[in-house]
């Protein structure tokens, strides 16, 4: 029974009748015998079972690549095949965002990772959130999907004017009538438009991920524009 | 295992082979032969470890029954596996054996 299926049943009966014949003719003993078909049955066991982790192995590595390669053509590493439109034109850095979370100045906001960052605003995308300047109305829209803008706050915009102070997230904000809100503690304003835009310009904070900076984001960088 | 295979099998697959280069036997038979020739017993799990190897790569064949007996032959590829095998041992033996007699001088 300690052989494998396969090999007892081609052979079992074969080792049988010869066992049968060495005890017949007083070749070997019983218990000798008995160890001997131990030892050997092991040895054929190991060899079934290199086999089969060789195998498994292999079938696991080539799962492994194929996995890779589907996750590399939906752009989950955000390294290419992207569904959402590709930048077209050149000045503004484009980056695909692996994390959560960016930083602009002193403020900072959470998004789903399958937004795209940028640093300016060229509209028409799916989940994008920019940081940077607003010259040229960039970041004016109206945008068909969700868009979110941080941009640099150097004196109270007018939209703004007669706004009470709320309190979001213990940071001092003023919100017009649309939701979009200045945080004069963090340097920065904050519009939005699309589905998303709500539920992402409350995640603000002050930035834990870097202090003071005109642009920064823990995120994985891969230009592709 | 192939011709190329078998230089790296176990000398008890050659002995099998060797054994059975002499003509079909079955398992008793191969057994006794081998002690005969080589010196060494071989046990009846050690036997069909090495029978099932080779008959799957071919290189021996069983034949029908005869009453409780298994007899084994050995096929075209097992008998050019084992004389290539044979040939390398044989090419290093004279080796050895040349500068074991240079040595002892």
């Amino acid at each position: 029974m300690l052989y494998p299926k396969n090999w007892r049943e081609r052979y079992s009966e074969e080792v049988a009748d010869l066992s049968a014949e060495l005890l017949a003719a007083g070749e070997v003993s019983q218990s000798r015998l008995a160890l001997e078909l131990t030892k050997s049955a092991l040895a054929e066991r190991a060899r079934v079972w290199h086999r089969t982790r060789t195998l498994a192995v292999l079938l696991g590595s080539a799962a492994l690549i194929v996995v890779v390669a589907a996750l590399l053509a939906t752009n989950t590493f955000g390294l290419g095949g992207s569904t959402s439109p590709r930048v077209t034109w050149t000045s503004p850095r484009v980056i695909s965002v692996g994390l959560d979370s960016i930083g602009y100045r002193d403020a900072q906001l959470s998004f789903p990772p399958s937004f795209e960052a940028i640093t300016q605003t060229p509209g028409g995308f799916t989940g994008m959130l920019s940081t940077g300047s607003a010259s040229g109305g960039t970041c004016v829209g109206p945008f068909r999907d969700t868009v979110v803008c941080l941009l640099p706050l150097h004196q109270v915009p007018s939209a703004y004017a007669g706004e009470q102070p709320t309190i979001l997230n213990g940071v001092t904000v003023y919100r017009d009538a649309k939701g979009d809100y200045y945080a004069p503690s963090l340097q920065v304003e904050v519009t939005a438009s699309g589905p998303m835009a709500h539920r992402i310009v409350d995640t603000l904070t002050r930035n834990r991920i870097c202090t003071h900076a005109i642009w920064c984001g823990s995120i994985t960088v891969t230009a592709v524009g | 295992m192939t011709v190329e295979g078998i230089r790296g099998s176990s000398d008890r697959s050659v002995l099998v082979l060797t054994s059975l280069a002499g003509g079909p036997k079955h398992g008793y038979a191969l057994i006794k032969d081998i002690e005969g020739f080589a010196g060494i017993r071989l046990g009846p799990g050690t036997l069909y470890g090495c029978i099932a190897k080779l008959e799957k790569a071919g290189l021996v064949e069983a034949l029908p029954s005869e009453d409780r007996r298994h007899p084994y032959r050995i096929t075209t590829s097992g008998l050019e596996a084992v004389k290539g095998r044979l040939v390398e041992s044989a090419r290093i033996a004279e080796i050895g054996l040349s500068r074991v007699a240079g040595a002892m001088l």
